[in-house]
């Protein structure tokens, strides 16, 4: 994806005064929650809550930017599961059944607030935006919407990459180094399967970096990554450009830090754009407001409230009554937030530009689901953004990671420190009084799994035995997701977290127990391929230490 | 028909309108690979069944609560700048033998701290924690916080007269560098959160909403 020429580490382009470039990387993911042992079940619902929140409005923004033939940049990560979900056939039709649902409650809306003009709008808005999302999700792009994303890669304005395979916390995992290989190999292996390409990045899942990382990313072809701000600031070479040039680990592999300056105006609880008072109320929705009868067919078992989707009020502001939401003051606002946006970055670069040695990069990573999600008006400030930065008239070049390593080729060489971008910045969110105890747990499973699969080195396998193999390398990946301690911690869906964490540890306990025993029971294990069907390209062969890998070759199991 | 003759029939407007028509309803179709498990044995069981099989194996193969590890295992994990995680299980036998042979004795975690350049040391400074014959694990705050230093525990028998008896060494790890912090601040929490930069994050795409 070149596209600009070097000329002595400075960057030559159309534009007439260029002095540095912006990244903005979204990352999209979310744990595997798919259960066709019930016939619908909550929890799918944050992915369908994503798909039309999120990803459809993504989808929509890159493809009217296309249509007008902007010049843009963006980085998106994909992560495994959010891969394996979206291709996924069950979770296909019942992402329909959910869509029609929601077509289906806001045209009942639409008749019960016929008084309520304010309102009634805004149920129109609501039919309008759930028959887009159900137009291009279905007619546009057959249900396929990894083929959206290909196609914008393929026009050189979007660049994919990913991550490890569960977004496991890597440097919990690596009391077992097999752990972290098989996580960062049979993710970028996912990727690679489905888009047909190798990921020059990789999203370090949670941003959770420790020394020594880098080796097992380049074993694997990954050429950059990124850290948290104190990732590169307490780097063990003091950084000469702060975060807004990369770090070369030593071996090649180049560490980008994120900028907490953009960081905070979209991230900042105090300060940030979400929490304009214009803004649409996330936590103000139906399925909370309105009477249990209005609402109940649309909610869990028709008694336990949740959000529909459908919200009519805007954040109004601290102790307020809330106020009815206003679409056009509340786009009217993400417009000028973009223009703010941009202004700052180029006053920020205006500034570095003076006392580097080289053009600046300024790193503005978020997660995907931020916008749209949680900030309704998110992808309509991402798309002015992306508008308002290739307009001639800035200094600001957007620009993938990929494409800079392309043009900027010499790096200061220092060894990044520890850090995550999550609270406290170091791995205390994820392990702590209320998800330690997951730790023995999972080393004991990994520890298992690697000597078993050391143990057949040499030995042929049988089908079924091979099933399981293969189908205990992904129960233990399914355990090792950071989604869990990180839910435990949040106190959010707790006791979803834990049952999810022991049951794919209790699934491998199964396995390894039938597969050490030789009483592997197979409608049990067509059942465990069924449920956890993630990574069907999986080879338990993978789980073993680096180079060191089973033959099956002679002798039995 | 000579090509030049279109020229002066179609503006650029109009060339653009049927290139970016062409372009959309011709372009090549990207769609992804869809690999299925091998063997798809989806009918073969229904939902009640793949349920039942679920609790089954959940009822009958979850871990228990404790005593998870193998015997004789001491793991050490970083938090954060100033405090590590440890867990072990030195196996019940060692501890009876312990309460039993020298009821005057403790059972001890003691906290090493080595420069990293040099972890093979004999010298080694060190910090003792007493710990109870069923405690499974322990938060470690850190006495010093030392850049280039490796830490590691050990657990053993204290003896009133100040041999260490070791049973078990866990892994060393490695303080954070460029994370000095002075040592009067430990005591402090703020200390820690003025050095953090992060904004509200929140992970993992749930969390909570920024307004």
């Amino acid at each position: 994806m070149m596209k600009k020429i070097v000329d002595s580490g400075h960057t030559s382009c159309a534009k007439p005064c260029l002095p540095g470039f912006v990244s903005i990387i979204l990352h999209a993911h979310l744990p595997y929650v798919r259960h066709p042992e019930h016939d619908s079940f909550f929890e799918e619902n944050w992915l369908f809550e994503a798909i039309t929140e999120c990803y459809l409005p993504l989808i929509g923004v890159l493809d009217r930017l296309q249509k007008d033939n902007v010049d843009f940049s963006l980085t998106l990560s994909l992560s495994p599961p959010l891969i394996c979900m979206l291709r996924d056939e069950l979770l296909q039709t019942r992402y329909l059944n959910y869509l029609h649902q929601r077509l289906e409650l806001a045209e009942l809306e639409i008749t019960r607030t016929r008084h309520q003009r304010g309102y009634q709008k805004l149920a129109r808005l609501y039919r309008r935006f759930f028959r887009y999302c159900l137009d291009t999700y279905q007619n546009q792009y057959a249900g396929d919407l990894l083929a959206a994303f290909k196609k914008h890669q393929a026009s050189g304005h979007l660049e994919l990459i990913t991550t490890a395979a569960t977004h496991g916390f890597l440097p919990l995992l690596n009391v077992n180094k097999t752990a972290v290989r098989n996580q960062i190999k049979v993710g970028i292996d996912t990727f690679k399967a489905t888009m047909g390409f190798a990921p020059a990045g990789f999203w370090l899942p949670e941003c959770a970096y420790y020394p020594g990382l880098e080796t097992v990313l380049a074993e694997f072809g990954i050429k950059y990554f990124f850290v948290d701000t104190h990732g590169i600031m307490d780097a063990d070479q003091t950084p000469k450009n702060g975060v807004y040039a990369p770090v070369d680990c030593g071996n090649g592999v180049v560490a980008f830090g994120r900028d907490p300056q953009s960081s905070q105006q979209v991230w900042s609880a105090q300060e940030g754009y979400p929490g304009d008072v214009n803004y649409r109320e996330y936590y103000s929705d139906i399925g909370f407001e309105l009477d249990l009868d209005v609402v109940a067919p649309y909610i869990l078992d028709e008694k336990t409230r949740i959000n529909t989707g459908i919200k009519y009020h805007r954040i109004t502001g601290k102790d307020q009554t809330k106020a009815v939401y206003d679409p056009r003051k509340a786009l009217a606002k993400a417009h000028q937030h973009a223009q703010d946006f941009i202004d700052k970055r180029q006053r920020q670069i205006n500034a570095l530009s003076a006392t580097m040695d080289r053009m600046p990069i300024v790193i503005a990573p978020y997660d995907a689901e931020l916008f749209g999600h949680w900030w309704w008006e998110g992808p309509c400030w991402l798309e002015n953004v992306l508008r308002m930065a290739g307009q001639v008239d800035n200094n600001i070049q957007l620009i993938t990671c990929s494409d800079y390593l392309n043009q900027v080729t010499s790096h200061q060489v220092a060894q990044p420190s520890a850090s995550t971008w999550g609270d406290q910045g170091y791995y205390s969110y994820w392990i702590n009084e209320s998800n330690d105890w997951i730790y023995p747990l999972l080393h004991k499973a990994q520890a298992e799994m690697e000597k078993l699969v050391c143990d057949l080195a040499g030995l042929v396998v049988t089908p079924l035995q091979e099933r399981a193999l293969n189908q205990a390398a992904r129960s233990i990946l399914l355990a090792q997701a950071s989604d869990w301690p990180f839910i435990m911690k949040s106190g959010t869906t707790v006791d979803y977290a834990k049952k999810r964490i022991m049951d794919h540890l209790a699934r491998f306990n199964y396995l390894h127990d039938g597969l050490r025993k030789n009483r592997l029971n197979e409608r049990y294990v067509s059942a465990l391929e069924i449920m956890d069907n993630i990574f069907p390209e999986i080879d338990f062969r993978d789980y073993c230490a680096s180079g060191s890998r089973v033959q099956a070759t002679s002798g039995q199991y | 028909m000579r090509l030049d003759s279109f020229n002066d029939r179609l503006s650029a407007e109009e060339l653009l309108d049927i290139s970016q028509e062409i372009s959309k309803d011709f372009s090549p179709v990207f769609e992804t690979k869809i690999v299925r498990p091998k063997p798809d044995t989806t009918s073969k069981l229904s939902r009640k069944e793949l349920f039942e099989i679920s609790e089954d194996i959940s009822r009958k193969f979850q871990f228990p609560a404790v005593s998870v590890t193998q015997s004789n295992t001491l793991v050490l994990l970083p938090v954060d700048p100033s405090s590590m995680y440890a867990y072990w299980d030195v196996g019940k036998e060692t501890v009876d033998n312990i309460i039993e042979k020298t009821p005057k004795s403790q059972l001890t975690l003691r906290v090493y701290n080595t420069p990293q350049q040099d972890r093979s040391a004999v010298k080694k400074s060190w910090q003792d924690m007493p710990i109870q014959d069923k405690q499974r694990q322990q938060k470690i705050r850190l006495p010093v916080l030392m850049d280039n230093t490796a830490y590691s525990v050990a657990i053993g028998e204290h003896h009133s007269d100040g041999r260490f008896i070791t049973f078990v060494h866990s892994n060393p790890i490695d303080a954070y560098p460029g994370n000095t912090l002075p040592y009067q601040s430990l005591a402090h929490e703020s200390g820690l959160q003025t050095k953090s930069k992060n904004t509200d994050k929140n992970a993992s795409g749930l969390g909570s909403h920024p307004s």
